[in-house]
Order: structure tokens, then C-alpha cells, then sequence
């Protein structure tokens, strides 16, 4: 049986984070409902769209049940309020502003339910002069640092492609809850756990910063975020990475042996090369300036080969592969290995491809067959049912617009 | 010790950033974390830029832990290291596929042992297919797993990110997640296991969304520079002086206020080819001129400060000196400076707040061999 079987976990959130964290959580097993809207989560008619559904929200809302209900208005509320009744977890994304008009509060939320764990997923936080401002992924990335470390710079900046603030916080939202998950079943008892886009994707990049401890001391290395765009070795085919590993002294025979390899022994009698060389390749300025020489050798090996020399050696690399070769028609064999891409039932019959959490195939803790992404309200009725609602009365709550 | 998973005891033979930084977390949230560090210690101790003879990202991945330093090829020296797989409730590895095996503590070896343990392996690029048993650096896992190929100028090539580790770290993070996951599991079964989570596997989750809108429309227009795929507005904009603000509209309500905001003309609030967030999409690189055309009137601060007034989603393209001058980061104390023992590092504050299990302050790096006697008192206790 997946780990969450019998946890329920209310999902109050709209767009990609807060689903990316209750994704998990359905995952790992716990049953998520995803209180909607009576519009649906705006990202239903973001992104391209498969047989009418958008492949954005699919992708991050699958194996979870839909109700749609607004809980501005009181009966709404009180839906609400009954499903977190018997909640083990709410993720809820309002903003601190609205939380407090919403009635969404840990104050309120603990009255009810005093084992319940409540995340807030917020931009900034939930104090301090960000507190109100809203912001999207491109704003956070912004403000974290990340287009420092691409495109060049006099040239228009760069973000990374992929949603990492909001990957951030979905994933140390889904480890925070985990952890207060744990301690509830030691102690009984809920509480309130707070992550931000913001301060998730700072957490992470303690790395860098950690580089840049002593100022006077910084001279550049393989993180340069003033370096030129790094788009890998020409080869004959692929451009790769490469590099050999170990402590400093362990690098400089793989190195020597490397360059004799692919035609490039000459190299080796400059003494300071044959010395220090295993440290001018990969990345960073010293490998940049180092790069044209290499390549004069290099052009005249496909990516393949050049790979099973380096890992002969004890070094190792890549290439650089573009979504065509990875999730084409055919998966490529690494994508493949990972069995980490699902074929997942589409709401009008058939399936369709979604990316599965990393941790789920290999071991004792996911789910194993998976449900389509609902429709809006799609379980609206039969949660309305199970709280023992009769069947007049949610009639007339659809009527009056309280839930759909 | 505080912390949701006070009383959890982690045992770290991993290298590099990705199984150390699991542990880290993991310490940050409450367990004791003990470091086993081999007797050449870790590749990363002498990573550039070195800090008083210790490389910083060394220093970044082991906070909060003990260390004691163990020649696993020596007998006595393997049966403390068996030892501390009997005190550990999770072991955290991330050496290549076979190697853990070879150093006497393979999941068979401490199950034995400790048939309770959660054993997580990280290998890089997994244990199957045809990188299994290639060494995983983080900027491999970026071209290799499409990461790369997706950023960088419009119409240009896919660029790496150079902030090289955030694969890294995004793989530690999910570690933390399949930890606990395996804690509560064996909480509910009393049973132990084995899981993998691959650094590759990892890095491909990360791009969820933009591998959904590739399977999708079996094509990208990535790179965008700075353009998102999902709305339009939503990149970077140049300004007066030279310095570029971000700018995200998510619907046609925030479209017109940006219009007003902007005193763009009523002709193109009225304008069909940006009348929906689709046809602004559509039309990125024309709207993308008309609103350009206004920002570089004025300096990147004032618009700023002009844009949210109007409730614009905004803001500024910062390096690190800027992060630390930021007055968010400052009245929130989101930058730290930790003591250690080679000197005070940079970091950020933990990620989560927690209302009943507060956090410890984050404790800085032990050096190697450290705990030495404290670490062989906890095993004689046992």
C-alpha cells in the first residue's frame, strides 16, 4: 500500500506550485481533493491543449478529485470547513491578505481540526514588506539571482526555462508537510508551515552563495556568472561536456591520457598544461579560454566516441540533447530507463504522457496505477454526498452558485 | 534539538553536494546527522574559490552534522562504520552503482545489520540504461536530460545554467522527501526499504511543465530569452538606464491595468492582437516592442516602484550584491552569514517555518574527524 493511504489532504491552490506539491502528495497515495474555483484553476486554459484539456494542467493535477465551490460565500465556507473537519493536510496558496478575509487562517483552521497541517504556499512570505506583493515565476527568478548566471552580458537577459521557483517551493512544501506528517503522528498534534517561492529557491542556492562568502576571495571557477554562454565542445555530431574527477592530483593522468586519445599528445608539452590541464576543461572562464584548442581535435570524433574514451579513463561527460531527441516518438534510452514518464488515462478516453515523481518506481511508496486529471467539479457531488449533504440541498446549492 | 524530525538519526557516506545536501536538510529539520568522511576526503573540499584551505560549497553541504573520518578498507574501522548502521534509522548514499557495495555498507550489508533502515542510493544517472554507470556531474545532468537545451537567447542555441549545483540541490531536496516518505512508512509497517532517487530522474520532474507542453504539441519554441511559454506578457523589459525589469501579465484585467500604467494609447488597449492572453502570445515580439517602446522612457527603479503602485506583477533582474541590499531580505533576515571553522559563509535562512516544531539556528560545518570521540561514545552507549 503507497506510504499516504490514508491521509486527505485539502488543495486550495491555483497554478503550478501548490498543484506541484499536491501531485506528490496524491503520489505518494493520499487522497487529494482540489477545491476549485467556480471558475477552475486558471491554469485549465493555460498551454497547449490535448483533446481539449490543457496539458499544463493535466500534467500537475492527475490522480486528484475536483470540487468546485465558492467559499467567499458562507455555505461555501462551510464546505469547507466540513472537509477540513476530516483533513489531514490543507496546501492552500491565498496570500496572506486573503487567507485573513477568506477566514483561511491556522487560528481558524486549528478550531476545527487540531491535528490538521496547514501549508501556506506564498511569493514572499508571510511578513515583511513583500508580504502583499504578488509575483510569478519570472519575477522570483529575477529577484533570486538565477538570470545572473545566463545569457551574456549588453545582451537582453535569460530565465531558465524551467518553473525552478515554483519547483522549489512544491518540493520543500511536500518535504515540510512530510516532516510535520511525521511529528503529528508522534504527538497528534497539526501545525502551521509557511515556504515561499522566494526563500524556497534562495534555500537552494546557498551553493552559490556560499562561493561568494568572502568577496575579496572570489575569482570566478567553474560558477561564473560573468562568464560568456556555455553551449559545450563541437564535435563532429553532438557538442559535449567533459571532465575527470577527484581530488586535484587523482585528475591529471586521466587528463594526459585523454589528450593523447583523441590526438592531442602536443598539448601535454607545455609542463603548466600537462600539470593543470584536467582543470581548463568543462566550465567556466579557464575552460572557455582553453576551448579552440581543444576543439581542433575534437571536431574530428562524434559524441559517441568521445564519450567511451572519457569514460575509459575514468572521466566523464554528456551531450547536450534537445527535447526532440529526449521525448520524440521514442523515448530516448535514459528517459526510458528512468521510467519516470507515465501514460496516464485522458478525460475523454485514451491516455496521455505526464512526467511521475522522481522517488515513486523505485521503492515501497507510490502509487502504481493512476486516474485522470478531473474535470472541473467533476467530484463535486459525491464529496457533497459522503459529507452528508442530501441531494435537494446541493441541487439548490448549484442553483444559488455555491458549487458547481 | 527542535524540528519536526527531532529524534531521527541520518548517517551521510554520500559525496560531492547531492547525498550531503539531503542530510543537511534533513539536519535542518531536527535529526542528528552524522557524516562518515573517507580518508581522502570529499572532491568538493578543494573546489575553487577556496576559503582558508576549504572549499565553500564543501562547507555549504555539510552544516549541521557531525564528522568523524573512517578507512572503510580497515577492518576496525568498517565495524564502526557498522556500527553507526545500527544507530542510523536512514542511510544516504549517492556513490556510483556498485560502489557502497564494494566499501562494505551495500543495502544487503546493512540490512543485515539494521534490517529497519531506510537505505537511499542516489545514483547519478541512475542504475539502469545507458548512463548507469556513468559518473553524474550537475552540468551533465543539464544536457543530458533537455534541461540545457530549453534557455537561452531567442532563436539561439540552449545555454547551460552556470550557477552549476541547482540540480544538485533539487535532487537533495527530493532525497528529504523520499526519507521521510520511508519514515513514515516503516512508522505505519515497521519495515524498513531500499529507495532510489536518481539525480536524473529529478532533474526531468523539474521540468514537468515544459515536457507537458512538448508531449503536448511534439514541438518548443524555447529557447525565449527571457519570454515564458504560459503567458504574454511575461519577460524582460529594458529601461531607461540600460538595466532590465520584469514584467508578468496573467490576464486580460492585469493587460489593461499595465495599458493604463503604462499610458499606452486607447488604439492598442483596443488592439485585437492583444486581446487575449493567446493572441498576446501570439504576438509576443511586436507586444513585447510596444511596451518597450515606453519602459525605455524611464530609469528600471521608477518603474518599478510605478508598476506596483498599480498592482503590476514587476520586478527587478538582481545579482547576489543586490539580493543582499534587498530591504525584503533584510527585514526578513532571508541572507545569513554562519560561523565555521574556515570562516563565516554565505547562505540563506531555512525554507520552512514551522508554528510548533521550531527550527534550530543552522549549526556551521565540523571539520573532518571532528566528533571523532563523541561519535565512538554514541556507538559504546548503543
Amino acid at each position: 500500500m503507497p506510504v499516504l493511504a490514508q491521509t486527505s489532504v485539502i488543495e486550495l491552490t491555483d497554478g503550478i506550485a501548490g498543484s506541484c506539491c499536491g501531485l506528490q502528495l496524491a503520489d505518494a497515495g493520499a487522497d487529494v481533493i482540489k477545491v476549485e474555483s467556480m471558475l477552475g484553476d486558471s491554469l485549465r486554459e493555460l498551454g497547449p491543449k490535448i483533446k481539449g484539456h490543457s496539458s499544463l494542467f493535466m500534467s500537475l493535477n492527475r490522480d486528484k478529485r475536483s470540487i468546485a465551490l465558492d467559499y467567499h460565500k458562507p455555505e461555501g465556507y462551510k464546505i469547507l470547513e466540513q472537509l477540513l473537519r476530516q483533513a489531514d493536510v490543507i496546501v492552500e496558496d491565498l496570500g496572506i491578505s486573503n487567507a485573513g478575509i477568506l477566514g483561511c487562517t491556522y487560528e481558524k483552521f486549528r478550531q476545527i481540526n487540531s491535528k490538521l497541517i496547514h501549508c501556506s504556499i506564498t511569493p514572499y512570505g508571510t511578513s515583511g514588506p513583500y508580504k502583499d506583493l504578488p509575483a510569478s515565476e519570472l519575477e522570483i527568478q529575477g529577484l533570486a539571482g538565477s538570470m545572473w548566471f545566463l545569457g551574456k552580458i549588453g545582451e537582453s537577459p535569460v530565465r531558465v526555462a524551467s518553473d525552478i521557483a515554483s519547483g522549489a517551493a512544491a518540493s520543500l512544501s511536500f518535504s515540510g508537510i512530510l516532516a510535520a506528517l511525521y511529528w503529528q503522528m508522534l504527538s497528534g498534534e497539526g501545525q502551521k508551515i509557511e515556504v515561499s517561492l522566494f526563500g524556497s529557491l534562495l534555500s537552494l542556492y546557498s551553493y552559490w552563495m556560499a562561493d561568494f562568502s568572502d568577496p575579496d576571495n572570489y575569482s570566478g571557477g567553474a560558477m561564473d556568472p560573468y562568464c560568456n554562454p556555455e553551449f559545450g565542445y563541437q564535435t563532429k555530431d553532438k557538442p559535449i561536456l567533459f571532465g575527470f574527477f577527484g581530488r586535484r592530483e587523482d585528475r591529471k593522468e586521466p587528463w594526459q591520457q585523454f589528450c593523447k586519445s583523441v590526438g592531442l599528445a602536443e598539448l601535454l608539452e607545455d609542463p603548466f598544461i600537462a600539470e593543470h590541464g584536467a582543470g581548463m576543461v568543462g566550465v567556466g572562464q579557464d575552460a572557455q579560454d582553453m576551448k579552440p584548442v581543444l576543439e581542433t581535435a575534437l571536431v574530428n570524433w562524434s559524441s559517441d566516441d568521445l564519450m567511451k574514451i572519457t569514460w575509459e579513463i575514468g572521466g566523464a561527460g554528456a551531450p547536450f540533447l534537445g527535447y526532440e531527441d529526449l521525448f520524440g516518438e521514442n523515448l530516448h534510452p535514459q528517459v526510458e530507463a528512468t521510467e519516470i514518464v507515465g501514460d496516464i488515462p485522458h478525460p475523454e478516453g485514451g491516455y496521455y504522457r505526464a512526467i511521475l515523481s522522481p522517488w515513486g518506481n523505485h521503492g515501497e511508496l507510490g502509487i502504481d496505477t493512476h486516474n485522470a486529471p478531473p474535470r472541473l467539479g467533476q467530484d463535486t457531488n459525491d464529496i457533497l454526498v459522503k459529507l452528508g449533504y442530501k441531494e435537494s440541498y446541493i441541487k439548490t446549492l448549484k442553483e444559488n452558485g455555491i458549487v458547481k | 534539538m527542535t524540528g519536526p524530525l527531532n529524534g531521527v538519526k541520518v548517517l551521510d557516506i554520500g559525496a560531492y553536494a547531492v547525498g550531503p545536501g539531503a542530510t543537511a536538510y534533513l539536519g535542518f529539520l531536527g535529526a542528528d546527522v552524522i557524516r562518515i568522511e573517507g580518508p581522502n576526503g570529499d572532491g568538493l573540499m578543494d573546489a575553487d574559490p577556496m576559503m582558508n584551505g576549504m572549499g565553500p560549497s564543501y562547507i555549504n553541504a555539510n552544516l549541521h552534522k557531525k564528522n568523524i573520518t573512517l578507512n572503510l578498507k580497515d577492518d576496525k574501522d568498517l565495524k564502526t562504520a557498522h556500527s553507526l548502521a545500527r544507530w542510523a534509522d536512514i542511510l544516504i548514499e549517492n556513490r556510483l552503482p556498485g560502489v557502497a557495495e564494494r566499501l562494505g555498507l551495500g543495502y544487503q550489508d546493512v540490512a543485515t545489520i539494521n534490517p529497519k533502515i531506510i537505505y537511499i542510493s542516489s545514483p547519478g544517472f541512475g542504475s539502469a540504461g545507458p548512463y548507469a554507470k556513468a559518473p553524474a556531474l550537475d552540468q551533465y545532468i543539464q544536457i543530458l536530460s533537455g534541461f540545457a537545451s530549453i534557455q537561452g537567447q531567442e532563436g539561439g542555441k540552449g545555454e547551460l545554467f552556470r550557477a552549476i549545483g541547482h540540480l544538485d540541490w533539487n535532487t537533495s531536496a527530493s532525497i528529504v522527501q523520499a526519507a521521510i516518505l520511508g519514515l513514515i512508512y516503516r512508522h505505519k509497517t515497521n519495515i524498513g526499504q531500499r529507495i532510489e532517487v536518481w539525480h536524473y530522474s529529478t532533474a526531468l520532474f523539474l521540468q514537468i511543465t515544459r515536457i507537458a507542453e512538448f508531449f503536448a504539441t511534439s514541438a518548443t519554441d524555447l529557447p525565449l530569452g527571457s519570454a515564458s511559454t504560459i503567458y504574454a506578457p511575461s519577460q524582460s523589459f529594458k529601461c531607461l538606464d540600460n538595466k532590465y525589469i520584469n514584467i508578468t501579465i496573467t490576464n486580460d484585467q492585469e493587460w489593461y491595468s499595465l495599458c493604463k500604467a503604462l499610458t499606452l494609447d486607447e488604439k492598442i488597449i483596443q488592439d485585437k492582437r492583444f486581446s487575449s492572453n493567446n493572441n498576446r502570445i501570439k504576438n509576443r515580439s511586436v507586444l513585447a516592442n510596444t511596451i518597450e517602446s515606453r519602459t525605455q522612457e524611464g530609469p528600471a527603479w521608477w518603474w518599478i516602484k510605478h508598476l506596483r503602485k498599480h498592482e503590476i506583477v514587476c520586478g527587478p533582474i538582481y545579482e547576489l550584491q543586490d539580493i543582499i541590499r534587498d530591504p525584503h531580505v533584510q527585514d526578513q533576515q532571508l541572507i545569513i552569514r554562519i560561523d565555521t571553522a574556515w570562516g563565516k559563509l554565505l547562505h540563506s535562512s531555512h525554507p520552512w517555518k514551522f508554528s510548533e516544531t521550531n527550527l534550530d539556528p543552522i549549526q556551521g560545518t565540523h571539520k573532518p574527524g571532528q566528533d571523532k570521540e563523541e561519535v565512538i561514545k554514541i556507538i559504546k552507549d548503543l
